[in-house]
């Protein structure tokens, strides 16, 4: 019996081990809170244009695709949708960072959202590049998991 | 060594002690639940998020608490050869809930608390928990025979059924009160 219950445990143990290698959590001294503020700039500012009926015009702080991702039909899309569900923007806490291990220089932002007419909290993740742009932007129901 | 306690703690301990335990128990598990983002959403969901405030995952746990009270207490009306004390039933069945914290307690290893969605902690995670549900339901079974001293042949079934339409009761109202 012990030989299986140590078995199961090792299993476990390897095969977490093996297949967490995609993405890693930054500890608190490892975040770059240099991207961090920019994630907040970034999202804080998209979030409060939106709530004041205007919309977000980029230039250079986001890639080009997502310039494309994030023109003004789609903003107001976003919102809309994020309004019928879960109220009016209020405010944002940042959460943790994480790294794709094979490009360690883009980092995964995840901000807890306050909505006003949600009791649970909403994911609102930004991913940074390495040279400070945003490449990547969601808003999707608050998970433990990095999914 | 007797391992009873482990299935069937109610020849040692029921009535008041058994009520003030569970309550103890009670608030440890929606606190450790709170803490580490841990929604046990009754017997059959569980979501690790730490997404809301504290009355959220009290009310979580306290609704489906109520709700396997009524359906033992309501079974056992059902199925008993003799009077009860619904006293009895909610010390016991709020003690049979002990082990729905070793979810939320395993979650605060840290690997446990944020990780990387597709890896194996999650299903490490939902073993856990469907390890404490398969004995928590254990315990609840000894619970019901215990406060309600049912004698019909039908306990089993009755038992079983209590549990389904709870479950499925409980999903209901969890999402209408809080959608």
């Amino acid at each position: 019996m012990k030989t299986y219950s140590l078995s199961l445990i090792l299993a476990l143990g390897i095969g977490t081990t093996a297949c967490s290698q995609d993405y890693e959590k930054l500890s608190n001294a490892e975040v770059d809170d240099e991207k961090v503020e920019i994630a907040r700039n970034f999202a804080e500012g998209f979030y409060s244009t939106l709530k004041a009926g205007k919309v977000n015009s980029f230039r250079d702080e986001v890639t080009p695709a997502m310039t494309q991702v994030l023109s003004p039909d789609k903003q107001q899309g976003i919102y809309s949708q994020i309004l019928k569900q879960f109220g009016h923007y209020q405010s944002l806490d940042y959460a943790e960072t994480w790294i794709m291990k094979d490009q360690p220089k883009m980092h995964i932002v995840r901000f807890k959202g306050t909505f006003e007419e949600s009791s649970k909290k909403l994911e609102v993740r930004v991913v940074v590049n390495e040279e400070g742009k945003i490449a990547g932007f969601w808003t999707k129901p608050w998970l433990d998991p990095l999914t | 060594m007797n391992w009873e306690w482990l299935y069937n703690p109610y020849t040692k301990i029921a009535g008041y002690e058994a009520l003030l335990f569970g309550v103890i128990v009670h608030v440890l598990i929606v606190w450790l639940s709170y803490f580490t983002g841990t929604h046990i959403i009754g017997y059959s969901g569980l979501i690790l998020a730490a997404d809301a405030p504290f009355w959220f995952f009290h009310t979580e746990m306290a609704i489906h608490a109520v709700v396997i009270i009524v359906a033992i207490g309501v079974t056992g009306l059902v199925l008993a050869g003799s009077r009860f004390r619904w006293l009895d039933v909610m010390g016991t069945v709020l003690l049979s809930r002990v082990p729905l914290v070793l979810t939320p307690l395993a979650r605060l290893l840290p690997p446990l608390k944020s990780f990387y969605g597709p890896s194996p902690i999650v299903y490490l995670i939902t073993f856990i928990f469907m390890g404490s549900v398969i004995w928590s339901i254990a315990l609840l079974y000894h619970a019901f025979k215990v406060s309600c001293n049912p004698k019909s042949r039908f306990t089993i079934i009755g038992f079983i059924g209590a549990i389904i339409l709870s479950e499925v009761f409980f999903q209901v109202i969890i999402k209408i009160i809080l959608s």
